[in-house]
């Protein structure tokens, strides 16, 4: 082969071709070039059952003439002691093996399969150790056939070179779920176009143009997959000009249905998908943690689970982890099911009661508290399932070295490395590394952001392999291992709350993988320093102090003062920074215009120098309020600060009470807009019937038909939240909100400093019979 | 439901009720067979209460520990899962409680077709085991479950329905 031949770059995309086999398109070095590269690969699938019906099946396959080869064979099942004998199905490719396995599972039901719908992607790494963006080195001829790939880094480094992506962003100029978009506008290499979609002929023609000069790797589109894609294809259709959006000639846009399924009782909506072949699209709405982890997220779910960057842009954390789990089975010749058949073992009702028990939660200690540290478990589960050998096949087995779980009836083979520990260990090693480089890195360090972004997707992928440990469908999980997991994860709390308290800490709180605790005179890191290595000894898990709060209160249930809530806290770090959890600010379904404003109470709460001076700040909470509630009185809140946004559960004839978004959804369902389970609906509260108004409906409501009072209660609630562990009661807040009444508060409440600054309202807690009742 | 005999003889029953009524019936009848020897229950869909029945249990003021080591249960979360534990066949004369069976077969990853095909063959492997040992089915079905009910009713040897109390409307007199 001459040295023309030998390539270099990055794989950009991978996706089977009935004829050719694999096709691959590489990005060469020099980021300018392109190459279409292809492999015959041929692809095996397996078949178990009785020697009667694999005979069978042997004799209907040989009867159909197919170019297929046929043998019998052992292969390991993962939970099976000895190999298991089963039949070898080998096609040319793995276009024949999709269309013959879709066939044999309709026509011979009864019989096992394993290896049969894995996607190409995963096997093709699983053979050369490729995956999405990896720097390659191929050797191919002048046809551009592939004599051999060399992969030269790996998923696991932390600082790989940028890939020169070219990107083209094409946006409609406002959501057309809403109103038709007017515009595209198209960005790209720093330029900016703006196409008129009622040119339509010309927008296809300039788009062709740009398209063709440029050949941008990736499309990043909005609304993408919903709308745009499907709109570009009723213009082409139109006007007879097809756009080159795939960058395979031949080959237009793989479509996906919009689909709904249920996960942990919620509904999850998957909206419709537009794939490409060649060029990668990615749809900003329509990709899963867009919003949290951004291009760079997408890129690294893709490197770890090895899918296609468009198919890990779409799917779920737990779909990558599968994916995992099913590359590293491939890796070490174990078979996978293409269902899980695995069930749980019978158990005892009383084991079933130990057992089935979950985190570990200590409710916390209600009301404020001053200098307290968070510690936590670094991916607690995770690293249980890594440090223990936790995997649905080692579980139950005792072996030579095996461990017993802690509560449970059940050991651990220690004896033979499990699959998903196998799975989690460089994805843990890779994340702790990139948290111990972003603790000590300046935010404005080039690496930080994409440090981020990666570390935020690893999260995602490492608490989903917890609960696919006991996912109905996880091809590798069982529920004894999730349960194991649970009981190892209670016990190294309870001995990390013991080492507490032998060192003389109280412990305020504890939630399933972290503690809360305070010390006299501890305030400093150092001052912690001895507790983290004493749960370590204790544990063996690694452990990281969170931070120490300024202060930091812990909400009682709303119906009840007295009981705590678990998780609803919020809190002050020394570093200044805010840390929240189960308050208004920080759910899906909260007005943006609450948001703001919890926001603003705990920015003027953070202006208190320590927590003794917190109620100080109430005079300001109080103007902020009134000022706030008047601009609403006075229509000068925008429309879509008022939006609540909220998920359909059910289908709108399922309701037998219809909720405030079923009703919003019902007025969208009679001018033709569909929604199905899972997808949001956002709507504004209105006086009168039905009580709201879909925010998708073409027309804009009355700003004067907005239900003031409905937006006032759900403030009142809001600041309620911050301002109940100050001690200000809830009958107190309404008088300040929705009377007249200045700022007051009982004598000896406020400091001194403070309470003669401002007027008090002298019957404030005495109330006045005419004081108007709250409508709402 | 003090109507509905407790399963002691091989036979094939199956109750229809809303949910409510299904979960304490599901509770009364295990804690009813525990007291005298062992139960086997097939739990469809994680929907039985180990805490309901761990109460019900020490109301019955038995060895507690006794008869919580007599119920057997074992979780399907699908119906290739719940078809696979129906294959294993229970212990002669011990009766089977399968409960939420239908939920397993509502799994929107296995085509209508598959899933009844498995529902076939769930229904022969519990005809075959209430042969010699009691089975009683409790479901709760959904109106998209139909088809699958009306198979397993046809397949049961005996069938109990809850039809919910309507008072008589008493017209006034004026």
């Amino acid at each position: 082969m001459s040295s023309s031949n030998e390539l270099h770059g990055w794989l950009l995309d991978i996706y089977p071709d009935p004829a050719q086999g694999v096709i691959l398109w590489l990005l060469d070095e020099d980021g300018i070039r392109r190459h279409r590269l292809h492999q015959p690969f041929p692809t095996a699938f397996y078949v178990h059952g009785d020697n009667g019906s694999l005979r069978t099946l042997w004799r209907y396959l040989k009867s159909l003439s197919l170019p297929v080869q046929l043998s019998r064979v052992e292969q390991q099942d993962l939970f099976k002691e000895q190999p298991l004998p089963v039949l070898e199905v080998l096609t040319e490719t793995p276009c024949a093996q999709e269309q013959l396995f879709h066939h044999l599972k309709t026509s011979f039901p009864d019989l096992t399969y394993y290896n049969a719908d894995i996607p190409l992607a995963l096997r093709y790494a699983a053979q050369t150790h490729t995956f999405p963006l990896a720097r390659c080195r191929v050797l191919a001829t002048d046809g551009g056939e592939i004599e051999a790939l060399e992969t030269l880094d790996t998923p696991w480094m932390i600082d790989t070179p940028p890939v020169p992506l070219l990107v083209m962003v094409l946006t409609p100029d406002c959501n057309p779920d809403h109103k038709e978009p007017v515009e595209l506008k198209v960005y790209l290499e720093g330029k900016h176009y703006l196409f008129p979609f009622k040119e339509e002929r010309g927008l296809l023609i300039k788009l062709r143009a740009l398209l063709r000069r440029y050949d941008p790797d990736l499309l990043l589109t909005v609304w993408g997959d919903k709308w745009l894609i499907t709109k570009l294809h009723q213009l082409m259709e139109k006007h007879q000009i097809t756009l080159p959006l795939s960058r395979e000639q031949g080959r237009g846009v793989e479509r996906r249905e919009e689909r709904f399924y249920h996960s942990y009782g919620r509904v999850i909506y998957r909206g419709p998908q537009a794939r490409l072949f060649g060029r990668i699209h990615i749809s900003t709405e329509n990709t899963v943690m867009y919003h949290d982890y951004g291009l760079e997220g997408v890129f690294e779910m893709a490197r770890v689970t090895s899918l296609r960057i468009q198919t890990a842009a779409r799917v779920s954390p737990g779909t990558g982890i599968s994916s995992m789990q099913i590359l590293t089975a491939l890796r070490q010749g174990v078979l996978v099911p293409w269902h899980k058949q695995q069930v749980e073992r019978f158990k005892t009702a009383y084991s079933l009661l130990q057992a089935d028990r979950g985190g570990l939660v200590y409710q916390p200690t209600i009301g404020l508290h001053s200098q307290v540290a968070e510690i936590d478990f670094i991916s607690m589960y995770p690293s249980i399932m890594e440090h223990f050998n936790v995997s649905p096949e080692t579980v139950g087995k005792g072996g030579a070295n095996g461990t017993f779980v802690p509560e449970l009836e059940m050991t651990i083979d220690q004896d033979h490395r499990g699959l998903v520990p196998d799975t989690l260990q460089p994805l843990l090693e890779k994340r702790i590394k990139l948290k111990q480089a972003l603790a000590g890195m300046n935010p404005k360090d080039a690496r930080y952001l994409p440090y981020k972004a990666q570390s935020s997707a690893h999260k995602w992928l490492l608490v989903t392999c917890f609960g696919y440990l006991g996912y109905k469908n996880a091809r590798f999980g069982r529920i004894e291992a999730h349960e194991a997991v649970t009981a190892y994860g209670r016990e190294a709390l309870l001995r990390a709350k013991e080492a507490a308290e032998d060192l003389g800490y109280r412990v305020l709180h504890m939630y399933v993988d972290g503690l809360w605790v305070q010390k006299e005179g501890a305030s400093k890191v150092a001052d912690f320093q001895p507790l983290l290595e004493e749960i370590l000894d204790r544990t063996g898990l690694p452990i990281s102090l969170d931070g120490i709060y300024q202060w930091i209160a812990f909400l009682s249930s709303r119906p009840d003062p007295r009981v705590p809530v678990a998780n609803r806290y919020f809190g002050l770090f020394q570093n200044g920074t805010w840390k929240v959890r189960g308050i208004e600010v920080r759910r899906d379904d909260t007005s943006r215009w609450v948001k703001n404003i919890q926001l603003e109470m705990l920015n003027l709460l953070a202006d208190a120098p320590d927590a003794g001076k917190l109620v100080e700040q109430l005079p300001r909470i109080h103007t902020l309020l009134q000022t706030r509630l008047a601009a609403l009185r006075e229509q000068k809140v925008p429309l879509v600060d008022l939006l609540i946004s909220q998920k359909l559960s059910r289908t709108l004839g399922e309701y037998k009470v219809l909720s405030p978004a079923a009703r919003a959804a019902a007025q969208l369902e009679e001018i033709g807009k569909h929604l199905i389970p899972g997808q949001r609906v956002r709507f504004l509260y209105t006086r009168g019937k039905p009580g709201v108004y879909a925010w998708d409906l073409p027309e804009r409501p009355d700003p004067g038909a907005i239900n003031i009072n409905r937006y006032a209660e759900l403030l009142c609630r809001a600041a309620f939240t911050i301002l109940q562990p100050l001690g200000v009661e809830e009958q107190t807040l309404r008088w300040w909100m929705f009377t007249n009444a200045g700022y007051g508060a009982p004598p000896g409440f406020l400091p001194d400093s403070c309470s003669q600054e401002i007027p008090l309202l002298g019957d404030l807690f005495s109330p006045a019979p005419h004081l108007p009742p709250i409508i709402l | 439901m003090e109507l509905i005999p407790v399963p002691h003889s091989p036979t094939l029953q199956l109750l229809v009720a809303p949910s409510s009524f299904q979960r304490k019936a599901a509770i009364t009848f295990i804690a009813e067979l525990a007291q005298t020897g062992p139960v086997r229950v097939l739990d469809g869909g994680n929907r039985l209460d180990i805490l309901s029945l761990n109460r019900e249990l020490r109301r019955k003021d038995l060895l507690l520990y006794t008869a919580l080591e007599h119920v057997q249960v074992a979780r399907a979360f699908t119906c290739y899962q719940m078809t696979t534990l129906l294959e294993q066949p229970a212990p002669g004369g011990i009766p089977t409680l399968v409960l939420n069976l239908l939920t397993t077969f509502q799994d929107e990853n296995a085509p209508l077709l598959e899933r009844l095909r498995l529902l076939e063959t769930s229904l022969y492997h519990l005809q075959k085991n209430a042969r010699h040992s009691p089975v009683l089915l409790i479901v709760h079905p959904q109106p998209t479950e139909e088809p699958f009910l009306a198979r397993i009713r046809e397949t049961a040897d005996r069938v109990w329905v809850f039809e919910p109390h309507h008072p008589a409307i008493q017209f006034s007199l004026f």
